[in-house]
């Protein structure tokens, strides 16, 4: 039965093949759009991966002062790291206050952290760029104490001290420093939750996907270029949903007028025994062939136009940096979209094909 | 950016972009506003968003923007366009981080302020110029750009000309002036440069980079531009074919009556170009207007930036005479093949649609 079904299903006309033309050049537009967005984040991410990468930061959602990662989690973690804590807070000396970063870094290897900067329980450490200002507003020298608002806790007469005797090139010279459990006193919530992991090299996977990390990308141009590329990729995934459409208006009309014209032909097939479904299959079979093969052609031209457009853009003085590769994904998504398309719009006609013999005057004289 | 200052940006000679040389601009007279500027690439919540270090008595003048909330001064402070703060949700008092932009860095960055203006910096976070070093790894005097407003530019090119400063310069009536400097570099070699990964960057790296990656995304949009049409033209091309296909007859009639070919032509054109000139028209404004009505919930962002849905009179033009070019070189075609026919052929009926192979022939095979 599959055979007869095929050979009905695959007769062109003069119409069907105007049609899996446009079906054709509908998803030239897909994949020539996917192609040439694809070949511009591959082109970027390029030199994008040629920059040298920084130290890996692990964060939890997108901003690291909302991140918590659970303190107690972190000794499971085989690997040497910095545990991070920032919050925003104020710093009072002399005759004013600066808004301030208040961080706390403890050193972990081999699971056991080590907070070891400042001494002190209640000590905090003014980096150099910080001190500076505070002297600048005092116009005096720092005073031996001040006072710390973080989360909303006010800590007076905190004893000041020297900066850290060391500074990762990651971070300016503007921070407060406190000791980790000092910050988890003042608010055992936010205060003894960690904000970011600091690593040399990446950490495994499995790590990173139980506590829920994201990593941050310390190099923001990188960041920035991938991230940008997603947008421009973002909108052109919607015109897939409008190529779809397009398809599938395409069928539903090309189909409808198939089986209005063959209202004879099918009233045969009935007489000679074929089922309503082997009926509504012939239809069906021709909505996907029709869009298949529009489908396989317009991916054909697609890519090709792609690449007139790279190779032709230079001689009209736009040297780019699109670098096409080859467009699986763009060719997956439009097979996908014209074979849905086909489904949808040809089930309709089909559904009409397979009981037109019941209905009156369905044989035209 | 503001249409009508003047951009230095750093030559293929010796550093020039530097303190020294916006100091000695801001002191001559024809200088009316003066800003240095460093520019940074990073992302913010996982966004793509250009941070741009400035002084920002002179970048505010520069751009025309008004305060929208909170301090627009102060030695250190994030100004949010006012695009920017919508898009994150960012007020004034807020924290947040930013990763560096060319090196390896944490920062973090409270918002002072937000600004409105109708350039692209609406889009943007205004830092002090340290934190824009910070970022960026720039050295302590150098700057990216000097914008300059002036109204005597020729009195800029030649202070500029006697400073011995190695800088190319653009702006209102200047495409590229390059001064004590080698033109930049061949755009196609640079773009070798950075595709391969072989020869080193220039020293004008910066503005090549940025313009390459413009022309890339110019590239894909003409090129997404380039598949619309061909799609465009294919559906004006098949709905002429089959209005014009009714009226094949009619030419035989006229020719047999002694209608000439430039006449048919003409008269082909007369009905063309108005109702193409019209439907390209209605297409154009549909588009425009539909833009306008889901601007508010579909804005599209790209590289930070959003894209805002304005009236240019040259791409509606050009849009408009795309679709009048296509009618009509579609038309004058289908009139070339009736004109190929002999007028008893044209007049002669025939089925219109090819009879299908009879089912006993399909099913026979």
């Amino acid at each position: 039965m599959a055979r007869p079904i095929l050979r009905l299903a695959t007769r062109f006309t003069r119409r069907t093949r105007a049609t899996a033309w446009a079906i054709a050049f509908a998803c030239m537009v897909l994949v020539g759009a996917l192609s040439l967005a694809d070949g511009f984040a591959n082109g970027i991410g390029t030199v994008a991966d040629r920059i040298g990468s920084g130290p890996a930061v692990y964060i939890r959602g997108p901003e690291l002062l909302k991140s918590e990662i659970d303190a107690n989690a972190l000794a499971t973690i085989p690997d040497d790291f910095v545990a991070l804590r920032a919050h925003p807070g104020e710093f009072e000396v002399g005759r004013g206050s600066l808004p301030v970063i208040v961080v706390a870094l403890v050193d972990y290897r081999a699971g056991t952290g080590t907070n070891s900067f400042p001494v002190g329980a209640r000590d905090v450490s003014l980096d150099v760029g910080l001190r500076e200002r505070l002297e600048e507003m005092n116009e005096a020298p720092l005073g031996p104490s001040g006072n710390l608002t973080v989360f909303g806790v006010r800590l007076t007469d905190l004893p000041i001290v020297p900066p850290p005797p060391t500074r990762s090139f990651l971070f300016p010279d503007t921070w407060a420093y406190v000791r980790a459990d000092l910050l988890a006193a003042m608010d055992p919530v936010h205060g003894g939750s960690v904000q970011a992991i600091l690593s040399n090299a990446s950490l495994d996977s499995s790590i990173v996907q139980r506590l829920g990390l994201t990593r941050l990308e310390t190099i923001g141009a990188i960041a920035f270029v991938r991230t940008g590329t997603a947008q421009v990729q973002a909108p052109l995934r919607l015109l897939a949903l409008v190529i779809g459409l397009v398809i599938a208006l395409l069928v539903y009309a090309a189909t409808s007028l198939e089986v209005h014209a063959r209202a004879r032909e099918i009233a045969t097939l009935r007489s000679l025994g074929a089922s309503p479904a082997t009926v509504a299959a012939v239809y069906e079979a021709q909505a996907l062939v029709l869009s298949l093969t529009g489908a396989l052609l317009g991916t054909a031209l697609g890519i090709v136009m792609a690449h007139a457009v790279v190779s032709f853009a230079p001689l009209l003085g736009l040297p780019n940096l699109v670098i096409l590769g080859p467009p699986f994904g763009a060719i997956g998504l439009t097979v996908v979209v014209a074979l849905v398309a086909a489904v949808a719009a040809g089930f309709v006609p089909s559904r009409r094909a397979a009981i037109l013999v019941r209905s009156k005057g369905a044989i035209p004289s | 950016m503001a249409g009508d200052a003047y951009t230095i940006t750093q030559g293929s000679g010796p550093l020039s972009i530097n303190v020294s040389l916006a100091a000695n601009i801001t002191k001559r007279s024809w200088a009316v506003t003066v800003s240095p500027e460093i520019l940074g690439l990073t992302t913010l919540a996982g966004d793509p968003v250009v941070v741009r270090a400035v002084d920002h008595d002179a970048f505010l003048r520069l751009e025309n923007a008004s305060p929208v909330s909170g301090s627009m001064g102060g030695d250190e402070f994030g100004l949010a366009g006012e695009n920017l703060a919508l898009r994150f949700g960012l007020a004034t008092g807020d924290t947040v981080t930013l990763a560096g932009a060319y090196a390896p860095r944490i920062a973090f960055v409270r918002i002072t302020g937000i600004f409105r203006t109708q350039s692209a910096a609406n889009d943007e976070l205004l830092v002090n110029i340290g934190m824009g070093r910070f970022l960026t790894g720039l050295g302590p005097l150098t700057y990216h750009t000097i914008r300059v407003r002036t109204a005597n530019p020729s009195a800029l090119l030649s202070f500029l000309e006697g400073f011995g400063a190695s800088v190319h310069v653009t702006g209102p009536g200047i495409v590229r002036l390059d001064i004590h400097s080698d033109p930049p570099n061949d755009e196609r070699l640079a773009n070798l440069i950075l595709r391969t990964g072989f020869g080193g960057a220039p020293r004008d790296y910066l503005a090549t980079a940025v313009g390459e990656a413009t022309t890339s995304v110019r590239v894909v949009a003409y090129g997404i531009a380039v598949l619309l049409g061909i799609l465009v033209a294919f559906g004006v091309h098949a709905v002429q074919a089959r209005a014009f296909a009714d009226r094949v007859a009619a030419v035989g009639v006229l020719r047999a009556v002694g209608a000439s070919n430039g006449w048919m032509r003409r008269r082909l054109l007369t009905e063309t170009i108005p109702f193409s000139f019209l439907s390209g028209t209605i297409g154009a404004a549909i588009g425009f207007f539909a833009g306008i009505f889901l601007e508010p919930d579909l804005s599209l962002v790209v590289f930070g930036h959003q894209v805002p849905i304005d009236f240019d009179v040259a791409a509606f033009a050009l849009i408009v005479l795309v679709l009048v070019a296509i009618s009509v070189g579609s038309a004058l075609a289908l009139l070339n093949a009736a004109l190929r026919l002999r007028p008893t052929e044209s007049i002669r009926e025939e089925q219109a649609v090819e009879s299908p192979r009879s089912l006993e022939v399909v099913l026979r095979d």
